[in-house]
């Protein structure tokens, strides 16, 4: 087991105002993050993900027990002296004025300097290969509000490796970017705790991607906390215990959430015939129809081994176009692919009936 | 941030500040040429008329010209770091408004029942009344501003309560002028032009100290200042103590504005002006070039606007208030265009 950086001692978070009984958020016990590994917060809105970042940051102070960095208790630490083991990637970033990408960067020093500013030549180094470590040298010139959003979480990224702290926490810092930035930044993060042993925690709301990706994940649930690895914790069926919900179904063996319909309608099956290959070659017929099926079911139609609808897909007489053949209980129906909506036309024969 | 604090933008730009002078102390309702102002300045001739001019008004008009630009384009600087915003000057504190309220209560006193007569009949002392009430009023809008600081953990916060205080003193002066003499509001009406002459040398003397203290207190801030770029959260994170940093912009932003507007009356626009002015020169946001870079173009301003103030050969002199106005409004428009592209 890799070496614990940072560790609590019977944790409780919380707030707690002037007169006032404490709010307890979270009663976490004893935690531990580890050098080298990736972990993953993750947990419904509201369940205390912030809280305790900031509790673990130093930035709240926990209602009971303590937090430990490298044998220092945290609570007994300045501002300076917690940047100093302690770096922050937060989702959103308003810079306000010019500032290029290595100037930002090399703020992450700014913890190491004296009052009066004086870098030194190994601060610019650290800066440039912190750049180079998420590979974003190429725009060490360029302005930080000219760039993408990808871009911009890359360089606040370098800029947490240029401060060279043993724990990097980062809260939803994927919140603004499209799919392959958020994976990405995601793999990015995995290599630096790999690399530079550093011991990342990761709070987001990306349960799918983190499965895929993170050392170990930890699920916040009620004042809880759950900590394992991701086959741990998707094995014992555990996301479909948090994450439940009457309209979404985690499927533990593909590890995707499905959409479940509010009520059930009708029922049917679906199929195709061999046929549909003399038409389209470029249809997969099996992945199409599990793609129809599913969105049927997110609608309200459920499978059932008696079904009001059997469907077929198949090519038409004229051998023309694809089409959907429907036998409800004896009544046949057919529907052109690329013209109709399966479901809202069941449904129609449906609401007749 | 960069390895070298100086560069030759702003060598270039300090040494314009020597032929500015010089041309500021030549101009006026009778021409000196330079060759006299040499001859008298180092050629040791004291007696004559333009020794007086040159010595008594317009050298001592001139210096305080470089202070004033100094002081108020590093406050404005100061602020604008502060509030993250490059609107905010050194007004937004409300300290203009706590000295207007002091000279107020001094120049329209009698009006209001307070008892001394008119500043005008005070000679000499009533030049430091004004000064001192302008500070002290000044001083207790900026004591005000520091305790909500202190308490307040929002610069939005700090903003409002900065504006409710010129409100309330503004509408304090309102009641004060209507209750007082055409005379006594003209007297203070003047002091709102603002003046950068009838200022002796040891009351230079005293402006430079506080210039001096105001701006080792904001070299100081400048690596607070830069990490206030990337926002408050970053900032602590980087470990900024937002709270020390905030007392310590406030106490320097206003030992600057306040001894100025004390000293000089209010001043608009120099303190806006002058860092957007250094923002466009250096291309960047880096503190540690814009505070130099707004000191020296915040004095080469007010030398040229102090210029322009007498430039008529009649011997009028157009308020300096007016006349930074004037130019400072259409410099931050053009800046914020060229800004924005």
């Amino acid at each position: 087991m890799n070496e614990s950086v940072l560790s609590t001692q019977n944790l409780i978070t919380g707030y707690q105002d002037k007169g006032e009984a404490p709010k307890v958020v979270g009663q976490y016990g004893e935690l531990h993050l580890r050098r080298g590994e990736f972990n993953v917060l993750i947990g419904v809105n509201g369940v205390g993900k912030s809280t305790l970042l900031k509790t673990l940051s130093g930035e709240i102070v926990p209602l009971e027990g303590q937090v430990t960095i490298n044998d220092q208790i945290l609570g007994a630490l300045n501002n300076t002296q917690r940047s100093l083991l302690i770096s922050f990637v937060f989702s959103n970033t308003s810079i306000v004025g010019k500032l290029t990408v290595f100037e930002t960067v090399l703020m992450g020093r700014y913890p190491y300097v004296n009052w009066w500013g004086k870098l030194k030549d190994s601060d610019h180094t650290i800066a440039l290969d912190a750049l180079k470590d998420v590979g974003a040298n190429h725009l060490q010139d360029r302005y930080i509000n000219t760039l993408s959003d990808g871009e911009r979480q890359k360089v606040m990224i370098a800029r947490a490796i240029a401060q060279n702290t043993d724990v990097i926490f980062l809260d939803e810092p994927s919140a603004h970017l499209d799919l392959i930035n958020r994976i990405e930044i995601f793999q990015l993060l995995k290599s630096i705790a790999r690399k530079k042993k550093k011991a990342i925690l990761l709070s987001t709301h990306e349960i799918e991607m983190s499965l895929q990706v993170a050392d170990n994940l930890w699920i916040l649930y009620d004042d809880k906390v759950k900590i394992g690895s991701p086959s741990a914790i998707v094995a014992s069926n555990f996301i479909n215990q948090t994450f439940s919900s009457p309209s979404i179904a985690f499927n533990a063996k593909s590890g995707v959430f499905n959409f479940c319909a509010p009520e059930r309608l009708f029922s049917f099956t679906i199929s195709y015939s061999d046929t549909v290959h003399q038409y389209d070659g470029t249809i997969d017929p099996v992945v199409y129809l599990e793609w129809e099926c599913k969105k049927m079911i997110s609608e309200g139609a459920f499978n059932d081994e008696n079904p009001q609808f059997e469907v077929i897909l198949t090519l038409s007489e004229d051998k023309k176009s694809l089409i959907w053949k429907v036998n409800n209980n004896g009544k046949k129906y057919t529907y052109d692919l690329y013209k109709c909506n399966l479901f809202s036309e069941l449904l129609k024969l449906y609401q007749v009936d | 941030m960069n390895k070298k604090y100086i560069d030759i933008k702003l060598i270039g730009l300090s040494l314009t500040i020597i032929p500015l002078f010089f041309i500021d102390i030549s101009i006026g309702s009778s021409n000196i040429s330079i060759s006299e102002i040499i001859q008298t300045l180092f050629g040791g001739e004291e007696e004559s008329s333009i020794a007086t001019i040159l010595w008594l008004i317009r050298i001592p008009k001139a210096l305080v010209a470089i202070l004033v630009g100094i002081a108020l384009s590093i406050s404005g600087l100061l602020m604008q770091a502060l509030f993250r915003n490059p609107m905010a000057g050194p007004s937004v504190l409300g300290i203009n408004s706590g000295a207007s309220l002091g000279v107020a209560l001094v120049s329209l006193s009698s009006g209001i029942g307070l008892g001394i007569n008119s500043i005008s009949y005070l000679e000499n002392f009533g030049i430091w009344l004004t000064v001192i009430a302008a500070s002290a009023g000044a001083g207790i809008v900026m004591f005000i501003i520091l305790l909500v600081a202190h308490k307040v953990n929002d610069n939005v916060a700090l903003l409002i309560v900065g504006m409710m205080l010129g409100a309330l003193t503004a509408s304090l002066v309102g009641i004060a002028q209507y209750f007082s003499h055409p005379d006594q509001l003209q007297e203070y009406i003047l002091w709102t032009f603002g003046s950068l002459g009838g200022i002796v040398y040891e009351q230079i003397t005293i402006l430079t100290l506080f210039v001096i203290l105001g701006f080792i207190i904001a070299l100081t801030l400048c690596r607070s200042m830069n990490l206030m770029l990337l926002g408050e959260q970053y900032a602590k994170s980087m470990g900024l103590s937002v709270q020390k940093y905030r007392i310590l912009s406030i106490l320097s932003a206003s030992l600057l504005a306040g001894s100025v507007t004390g000293f000089c009356g209010p001043i608009g626009f120099v303190g806006i002006a002058a860092p957007h002015i250094a923002r466009v020169v250096a291309k960047s946001s880096d503190h540690f070039k814009l505070l130099p870079l707004s000191a020296v173009i915040g004095a080469i301003g007010m030398l040229i606007c102090d210029t322009i103030s007498h430039i008529s050969d009649s011997g009028v002199v157009i308020p300096i208030n007016s006349i930074t106005s004037l130019i400072g409004a259409p410099i931050v428009i053009i800046a914020m265009l060229k800004g924005r592209k």
